[in-house]
């Protein structure tokens, strides 16, 4: 089953495939460019720890970090690992995984059709020995020392943690040192034959590339999945946050801090709405342009390092505002102040049709590269939404959206994380 | 593929560069000075690109200013600072979305050059200096920016390691200088600074984008017009091997440690040597990643890098505190195995391939190319990616051999935690 969506504002067009493997193909062709970028993902993310299929009797949990851990394994196989495969086409190779969903994808400007012969074997070979998955035990432990030295990250998941109480969102995406310790290649099995059966998977390709040669590779390479029926399930979430201070010594500069504003889970359309409008209202609010930041920033409370972003993803929905400061408590007051004192005095429409604007543009933006159209579209099917829905939705969004999201958040329900400079 | 830029000189050592392309949906247009970088002077000229993309004559206030460009589709115009080989450089960058997008059919090509030329010479000045309030905000972020260089263990592991293999050269110092030269700064300081840069420094204007730019190249012309120029151009000095390596360990409290390995050449064939850089570390096929990755589990990151203007090829990697000395071990070993020819027809092609791949994927976006270009510029040798893809892959094995060879071990840098007391 195929069908063509068009966009008028962009003039460009894709198409989406429910191929009879069971997976979704999004084909994105696009004129003028020089590269392909193509992804191949599972909406398996390291918050799927709790499941279970039709095969089981009843749901099974397994340790923090084993999709990642999961990713990193799937490269190899018994003759060679598929990095060596790609090194003989010049191709850009990479895998990610995300707290909902893992992908594998590669760039290239030559030989497209033999990097997908590549991307869509591995993928779907898995080969896991007690050996190479005791290697991994010590690249991927030094990846978790990584981030817990970098600042940024730490007081981000610091804020989750304060955030939610059971969401398995608030533990690292790659699990702890203790974690995956206790991976073994039975649990890497069981989660691969669980989660990459292609009915829960994703194929999108943007850029340069044949789109009748493509389904060709497609037809001859997607090995047909049983649906297994899967459920995943995430432990019950209260609404109110957890806690609403934490802090962490970590060698940095100055202070960090990450204030989250802790919403309920959205799926589809209405995740959509809610990430639009809550986007667009923290940056009226807030951001570099609002008399807020002018305020803090003069009287240096606040640096150009400053940002507000909705974090949101299959379960979880959250606002954050990021900055760095000499006094986060501080901010932390102001910030709820300002929010509170625009429930009371109302926002300017002007303002409003300002940030939409620039809201506008950067989602003509996510169109301008292979990658991230690509992106994109992995991102939107696995949102159930179309690689358009986004954009139009900003172009035609209205100021009572905003002014009704503004009503409905509570500043209260919020955390503050700081990392402060450790001495030494 | 004919070599897409068109360069001109529009002022004494003021170049006005070019490059169109259909398939872009934004366009940038960049200023960058250039100057030899020097503790003394960095600051303040760090310091000035920062207040002159807060305000102008037209926008007195960053919130003015700032909306107006919100406005313009979220337009860009922002300063930057860095250090590249021997410069320091500084300017602004315009981006901003083709005029087919915008909603109410407004002129955004012509918007914001004005934009950024008010930026640039109409600012806002006190008694002939910049104004204290604006100076004083500015300064503190210019001081943040280089005390932040912490926040970052690796970057600021490749810093340090910098600062130690090309000590005695202007590359030695941070971009933006020291701390104290920062605290130090007045509004006249900053000024004075700023009538410098105008006056004296090289000066390349770089537009990426489709359609047609020469009303930015008029306009632009107009402005340096009315500045009396008396360019001073420098050149790059290539940093010359020390007689013995160098040791170099700092401790912070860290859970990972940071080592960066610096080596030195003299070879001048530099294509060979950025075929080498992807051999030995520039890719997942590469020797240190299969070796000191994959094959000994030491590190999740371990890659090399090629300053061809300096003529430094860096490794760094992160290990654990016990792991150290068996990786550097490990890189060391994997250099002599390549300069004793000890890699395959393969590994050279795949490198080749690698370099053609990563080559036509700048062309893709506006930002690949106006890197691409102003590097070249700087370099003097301007080359299309596709020939400078086409050039390497004539290299052979021998020369890849021979580029090994001329790799002298210069600097071992690593972070890593404190000792722990005894008991």
């Amino acid at each position: 089953m195929s069908e063509k969506i068009a966009n008028s504002r962009l003039n460009e067009e894709y198409l989406r495939i429910k191929h009879p493997s069971g997976a979704t193909i999004l084909l994105y062709p696009m004129k003028g460019c020089s590269s392909t970028y193509a992804l191949f993902g599972t909406r398996y993310g390291s918050v799927d720890t709790t499941f279970k299929t039709k095969n089981d009797a009843d749901f099974i949990t397994v340790p923090e970090g084993i999709a990642h851990y999961l990713e990193h394994k799937l490269f190899e196989n018994d003759e060679c690992d598929a990095f060596e495969l790609y090194a003989k086409t010049g191709a850009n190779a990479n895998a990610f995984t995300s707290f909902d969903k893992t992908a594998y994808l590669f760039s290239c400007s030559q030989k497209f059709e033999e990097n997908l012969e590549i991307l869509l074997g591995f993928v779907q070979d898995p080969y896991f020995t007690a050996e190479t998955v005791a290697k991994e035990q010590g690249i991927i432990g030094q990846e978790i020392r990584m981030y817990e030295d970098d600042p940024g990250w730490r007081v981000t998941f610091n804020c989750l943690k304060a955030m939610y109480h059971n969401n398995p969102v608030r533990i690292d995406i790659a699990g702890t040192v203790e974690s995956i310790a206790k991976i073994d290649k039975d649990l890497l099995y069981r989660c691969y034959n669980t989660f990459y059966n292609l009915n829960n998977m994703v194929l999108a390709i943007a850029g340069k590339f044949d789109v009748d040669k493509t389904l060709e590779i497609c037809d001859r390479l997607l090995k047909k999945s049983d649906d297994p029926e899967l459920v995943t399930r995430i432990p019950d979430e209260p609404e109110e946050v957890l806690t609403h201070r934490t802090t962490q010594k970590l060698s940095c500069a100055m202070p960090l801090f990450n204030i989250g504003f802790k919403f309920p889970a959205y799926e589809g359309k209405e995740q959509l709405k809610k990430r639009a409008a809550y986007s667009i209202l923290l940056d009226m609010c807030l951001n570099k342009g609002s008399d807020f930041f002018e305020r803090c920033f003069e009287h240096k409370l606040i640096n150009y390092n400053f940002n507000t972003y909705v974090f949101d993803g299959r379960g979880f929905f959250s606002v954050i505002v990021d900055g760095e400061s000499r006094d986060p408590d501080k901010v932390y007051d102001e910030v709820k102040a300002e929010l509170n004192r625009l429930k009371n005095d109302g926002l300017s429409e002007e303002s409003f049709i300002t940030v939409r604007n620039t809201f506008y543009a950067s989602q003509i933006a996510s169109f301008v590269t292979a990658e991230g159209v690509a992106m994109n579209a992995l991102n939107c099917e696995m949102s159930g939404i179309g690689v358009y829905d986004e954009l139009e939705y900003i172009a035609a969004i209205t100021f009572d959206d905003v002014k009704e999201a503004l009503a409905q958040l509570d500043t209260e329900n919020s955390a503050l994380s700081i990392i402060e400079p450790a001495e030494g | 593929m004919d070599n897409p830029i068109n360069r001109k000189e529009i002022a004494p050592g003021v170049y006005f560069s070019t490059v169109n392309d259909d398939r872009y949906k934004f366009h940038r247009v960049s200023v960058n000075f250039y100057t030899e970088l020097n503790e003394t002077d960095a600051p303040a000229n760090a310091a000035a690109f920062c207040i002159l993309t807060t305000s102008n004559s037209r926008y007195p206030t960053y919130k003015q200013l700032k909306n107006r460009l919100l406005r313009l589709y979220g337009s860009s115009v922002e300063p930057h600072y860095y250090k590249k080989y021997d410069y320091q450089c500084m300017g602004m960058t315009a981006q901003f979305l083709d005029d087919v997008f915008a909603l109410d059919g407004e002129n955004l090509t012509e918007l914001l050059t004005d934009m950024l030329i008010d930026c640039i010479f109409s600012p806002i000045t006190e008694n002939g200096a910049f104004p204290e309030k604006t100076t004083e905000l500015e300064k503190q972020t210019v001081i943040d920016s280089i005390e932040e260089l912490i926040n970052d263990k690796r970057s600021y592991a490749i810093s340090k390691a910098v600062s130690l293999l090309c000590s005695g050269e202007p590359a030695q110092y941070f971009a933006n200088g020291t701390v104290e030269g920062a605290k130090a700064l007045t509004p006249q300081k900053i000024y004075d600074a700023y009538l410098k840069v105008l006056s004296t420094m090289r000066c390349e204007i770089m537009c990426v984008g489709r359609g047609d730019f020469s009303l930015v190249e008029q306009k632009l012309t107009d402005a340096f017009s009315t500045v009396q120029r008396k360019p001073v151009m420098t050149d790059i000095i290539r940093s010359t091997p020390k007689s013995e390596p160098l040791y170099k360990t700092e401790r912070l409290p860290v859970n990972q440690s940071k080592m960066v390995i610096g080596f030195k050449t003299t070879s001048d064939d530099k294509d060979a040597l950025s075929l080498l850089q992807k051999i030995y570390g520039g890719t997942p096929s590469s020797k240190l990643f299969a070796n000191v990755r994959e094959k000994l589990s030491l590190c999740y990151y371990c890659s090399a890098s090629y300053d061809s203007e300096k003529g430094l090829m860096l490794v760094d990697c992160g290990v654990e505190n016990d792991n150290i000395d068996k990786a550097r071990e490990e890189i060391l070993r994997q250099l002599e195995l390549i300069k004793s020819g000890d890699f395959t027809d393969e590994d050279v092609n795949i490198a080749k391939l690698t370099v053609t791949n990563n080559a036509n994927s700048i062309y893709d976006t506006v930002r690949g190319m106006e890197r691409w270009y102003l590097d070249c510029v700087l370099k003097n040798q301007i080359d299309d990616p596709a020939q400078y893809a086409m050039r390497l892959s004539g290299v052979t094995r021998e020369r890849v051999i021979e580029a090994a060879k001329s790799l002298v071990l210069d600097t071992v840098y690593v972070l890593t935690s404190p000792e722990k007391e005894e008991d």
